[in-house]
Order: C-alpha cells, then structure tokens, then sequence
C-alpha cells in the first residue's frame, strides 16, 4: 500500500516537473511558429527522458549510490570534472532561466517589473531549503503544480484536430525555415532532456531511501511521471499553435504567452496560467539549485542531505545557498529572461553527451547493479539517446547562429 | 579480506568515520617504497591539493590562483594510516574521528563563522 | 590540449558575437515581427475586452510592442533597399502604431 502511495507521488511530481520555463517557452514557441508539426521532438524528449531518469534511479536503487557518486567512483575525479563542470555551468543558465520565469509571472501579475522580483524569489528559495526537508520540497512542489493541468485544459477547450495532432507526432522536416526549425527542435529536446532532472532524480532516490523493492516503482515513476507531464508540454504546444499560430502571432516575449490561456479560458485561465508559471518555474528553481548542491557534495564526499540540518552539511548548504543567490543577479540586472532561456535549452542540448555516454557503461556494470543491469531494449535506448546527445552537441552551435530568433 | 583492487575499490571511494559521517573520498593513494621491500600501501590522502595534481600541473596553477584570491595559503590535506581502514564495501570505514581531520577544516570553519550564525541551522535532522 | 582550448576559445568567441550583436535582420523578418506584434496587439484588445486579461497585464504587453515599434522604426530602414520594399515598410509600422493605438483605447489609457 505505502509503495503505491511512492508511486502516486512520484508520478504527480514529475507532472509539475515536466513543465517549467524551458518546456513552456519552447513548446509554446515551437507551436506558434511551426503548429503541430515540433509535436514529434517532444515525444522523443519524453520518451529520452523517461529511459534517463528510469535508469538513473535504478543505480541508486541497487548501488546505495547516487548517478553523481558513481561518476566519481568509476570514472575518477580527472574525468568526473568534465561533467561536472559542464552540469554545473548549463544548470546555472537554466536555474537563471527558471529565476526569470517565477520573476516575469510575478510581473504579469502585479505590474513591477520583473528584474526587482529575482532576489525576493532566490531568498524565499533559499529559505525553504535551508528550513524545509526533502520531503517537503518533493510533496510541495508536485501537489502545487498541478496547477499545469491548466494547459491540458485550455487545449481541449480549443478543440484541436486529433488527426492532424496525430500527424505532428510523426516525424517530419519541414520545406522552408529549415534552420529555424531545426532551432526550435535542439532547444525543445534541451528543455525536456535536462542533467539536473536524472541527476536530482537519483539523489532523491537515496534521500527516499529506496533499495531493490523500489525497482517497479522506479519504472512506473519515470515512464507515467514523464509521460503525463510531456502531455501537458504537448498541450502548451497546441494551445499556441491553434491561438498564436492562426494570427501569426510568434513569441518573442514571455507575456506573449499568457494569451494562448487567456483566449479559450478567459481570466480563469489567465489566472491560472500565472500560477503555473509561478508554481512550476519555482518548483524547478529548488530542484535545480539542489541538483548542483548535491553533485558537488558527492563527487567531492562532503556529508549532504536535504534532512539534515545544515549544520550538519555545512559545504552542502552553503553550496545551495551561493548558487541560488548569484544565480538571481542576470535576472536582477534586467537581462531579457525568454533570450536567456533559448540559449541555456541550446547549451543544455549540447551538453548531453558527457552524462548520457558514461550511462553505457555503468548501467552494464554488474558489480554496481548486480542482476538489475539494462536489458537488451534498455541499451538500444541508451546508444539511441547517447547518439542523438552527440547530433545535439555538433549541431547545437550551428543552430543557434542560423536559426536563434 | 581478499584481495584488493586498488584502482577500483580504494581510490575515489567514499569515506566514513567511526561514526559513519561521510569525510570525502580517497583523493590520492601513497606507496611507501623503501629499498629491499615491496611496495605497501600506506597512506590515504583526502584533500583538494591531491585531487588536483591528479588532473594536472596546470590544474594546479589555477587552484592556486583562484585560492590566492580569497587569501588562502594554507593546504588541509589528511593523510591517514592505511591500517587505520576498518571495512572496504559500499563505503570505505576508517577509524578516525572526523574531528581530528584537517581535511575537514572547510566544513568546520563555515559551520562555526557562517551556517550556525543563521537561524535554523543548529541540530541534527529537520 | 592547449590547441584545443585555443581553438574553442575563438569558436566561443565568434559564437557569442554572433549571437549577441550583427547586422539588421532581413526585411521580411522585421516586417514579420511587425506583424506578430500588431496581430498580438489585436488579440489583446479582443481578451480586454472580454474580460479575461487585467489591464496591468495588457498594459505590459502594449509596452513591449511599442519598444518593438521604436526598435524595428531604426533598423528597418536598413533592410528596405527598394520603394517597394520602403511601401511595406511603412504600411506595417502604421498597422503596428494603429493596433497600439486601439488597444490604449481599449485599456483606457
């Protein structure tokens, strides 16, 4: 009975988890420009993310390890630089990012300006940690953003033509506009597949305390947790591209956004998609800010946990705490939050390989994983995932000068 | 025990002390060579100047430079008796009192003149 | 080793200049922002209207297409190399002041 509560748990938190500010601004983004037709790019990220998290959570299931742990471990610390140093860069970019969007909804809201919100948000972040449990971060988190079901919502009201949605998840190259497209679909695939979400996901697996009887709730976690959530980013897809797409209307501000809810909905949805924004951009800010506290404390061997006191993990606290406050300053000296977004999804994408490629040989390690090691579809998903994070990597820059708004 | 691997098993494992606090990982090994022995093993080393000459000499110079700039002169490195290893599994259990440590001096000194002068930091689980 | 952080370094850099800063965009990219803008602008008014945005929020969005205009009024003269070109040009800056202009009447400001 208590595993399928787990089960339930973890399924709701990565509803909210899926979205946030990069999964919004992107999707959102991809239908105006393209309608249905980046649906299939979504799918992948899901699907990608899915086998990521799923296989992650198994290491620390089995091994009592978390994914940062055994990178050190098996790799050594020379190589454990690469991504760490690489985790932690990109994941400041979007926990910026993230800063922002719990910024800009605020000033949708209220009317002051989005800059003066990044430090009051960085703080009661930091507060929450510093006071809040693991569990408290994890349940509060989940059950507030369900608030994103909104999205759900707002694209059923606009009633969508299933058999031409149907058609966009089928993979498709489009005729003009190639490299913007190309564009949207790396920065899609940056925000769904993101380090920070495998690597939190193992970490909170050893802060649960999970071992070998967790497995199945591991797998129904990581697959319906991520599958439920990618709906609602696909959602966010249609919703723009059957509001923004028609009048033309592209994305080159967050406020832009709010109308694809406002328009089905009226002020309830507008109200709702603030919150959501608000809700999930916070929720990921504390995952975020967690995910690079908890790789420095394990690849370095310091004492860390969200319960502890942070006495007790004095470098682990205090590493959240230096992250989240410098990660405010681009928001708060006014840099342009949906322009910093796009570039850290970008950077996110390119970043993959260095944590998805060392997933080929620690998932085959029967030492680690005694007989849990991945089956014969799990590995063709990982060379699937692995080879597409090194597509991303040489494309990536290309990209972004040919096709970055 | 059985045998050993040293790679594999020892270096960048995770320590423990005698109470099972977490002291960071074995960041270097050293080999006692004394002429007309074998080689043993002798001294596990934890500290950030060990780690960073395994990467490089010119990893190295920048710790050094990125140190300077917050005034730190002084290393705290550990070197702690290989015969001081209690068990070698999951974690590696050594029979140290963290206290004792220097290498945990970071820890210390921000739990002392930072964490605990914030409210709420005191105590053991939240 | 060295090469290689040499030859990033400058790939980084070019990246970043391009990225940041760069010529004027291409006329039909600026007319389509124009567009994008004055479409919004209208959409605006019509949720306005319909109650189902506040006027704070209409506000911000109208503030954001009017930096758009003053932006685009500067470097799209750069990009119209024809009278044509000029025509367009001025006929979607005025679509753009005019949807700005109704979407004020309609917020009351």
């Amino acid at each position: 009975m208590k595993k399928w509560s787990e089960v339930a748990l973890g399924v709701v938190t990565s509803i909210g988890g899926f979205l946030e500010v990069g999964s919004i601004a992107t999707s959102t983004q991809g239908g105006a420009e393209f309608g249905y037709r980046l649906a299939w790019v979504l799918l992948l990220g899901i699907l990608s993310l899915a086998f990521l998290m799923e296989m992650t959570g198994r290491l620390a299931a089995v091994s009592k390890r978390t994914y940062a742990d055994l990178l050190r471990e098996r790799f050594g610390y020379r190589f454990f630089l690469l991504p760490l140093v690489a985790v932690f860069v990109v994941s400041f970019l979007v926990l910026a990012s993230e800063i922002g969007g719990v910024s800009i909804a605020l000033q949708m809201a209220t009317g002051i300006s989005f800059s003066w919100w990044a430090i009051p948000v960085a703080l009661l972040g930091w507060a929450l940690l510093w006071r809040g449990t693991f569990g408290i971060v994890e349940k509060g988190t989940a059950l507030l953003g369900l608030v994103a079901i909104v999205f759900a919502v707002g694209a059923l009201k606009l009633h969508p033509a299933w058999p031409a949605v149907g058609h966009g998840l089928l993979p498709s190259a489009p005729s003009e506009n190639r490299a913007r497209y190309w564009y949207l679909a790396v920065s899609i695939l940056g925000a769904s597949i993101s380090p920070y979400l495998y690597l939190f996901y193992s970490a909170g697996a050893i802060e649960d305390e999970w071992t070998i009887e967790h497995l199945g709730v591991n797998r129904v976690t990581a697959g319906l947790g991520n599958l439920f959530g990618g709906v609602l980013a696909v959602a966010a897809l249609i919703a723009a591209a059957l509001v923004l797409a028609p009048r033309g209307i592209r994305v080159d501000r967050y406020e832009q956004i709010a109308m694809v809810l406002a328009s089905p909905l009226g002020r309830a949805g507008f109200v709702l998609f603030l919150a959501t924004l608000c809700i999930t951009c916070f929720g990921s800010t504390l995952e975020i800010v967690l995910a690079i506290a908890y790789m420095l404390a394990q690849g370095f061997g310091w004492a860390w946990s969200e319960n502890l006191k942070p006495g007790k993990d004095a470098r682990f606290a205090m590493s959240y705490t230096v992250v989240i406050l410098l990660a405010a300053v681009p928001i708060a000296i006014g840099m342009n939050p949906l322009a910093l977004t796009n570039v850290s999804m970008v950077a996110t994408a390119a970043s993959l390989p260095v944590t998805v490629i060392p997933l080929l040989v620690l998932m085959n390690d029967g030492d680690i994983l005694l007989n849990h090691t991945n089956g014969w579809p799990s590995n063709i998903a990982l060379v699937i995932i692995a080879l597409l994070s090194v597509v991303l990597l040489l494309a990536a820059l290309p990209l972004q000068l040919l096709g970055g708004g | 025990m059985g045998a050993v691997h040293l790679a594999h098993d020892v270096l960048d494992a995770q320590l423990v002390d005698r109470a099972q606090e977490k002291i960071g990982r074995v960041d270097a090994l050293l080999l006692e060579i004394e002429a007309g022995r074998p080689p043993r093993v002798a001294t596990i080393v934890i500290g950030g100047a060990a780690r960073a000459e395994r990467v490089g000499r010119w990893f190295v110079a920048i710790r050094r430079a990125w140190r300077a700039m917050f005034g730190q002169r002084e290393e705290h490195v550990s070197r702690i008796p290989f015969d001081k290893v209690r068990r070698i599994g999951d974690t590696i259990e050594l029979d140290v009192e963290e206290r004792s440590l220097d290498s945990e001096h970071l820890e210390r000194w921000l739990k002392e003149h930072v964490v605990c002068r914030i409210p709420g930091a005191g105590g053991e689980r939240k | 080793m060295h090469a290689f952080a040499t030859r990033a370094g400058a790939l980084l850099a070019l990246g970043l200049t391009a990225v940041g800063c760069g010529s004027p965009p291409p006329l039909d990219k600026q007319l389509e922002t124009l567009s994008s803008w004055t479409a919004t602008m209208q959409l605006a008014r019509e949720e306005h209207g319909a109650g189902a945005i506040t006027t704070t929020y209409a506000t911000q969005l109208r503030d954001g297409a009017l930096s758009t205009l003053e932006e685009t009024k500067q470097t799209i003269g750069q990009a119209a190399h024809s009278k044509v070109d000029s025509s367009y040009a001025a006929a979607a800056l005025d679509s753009l002041r005019t949807a700005i202009r109704q979407l004020d009447a309609e917020t009351g400001s």
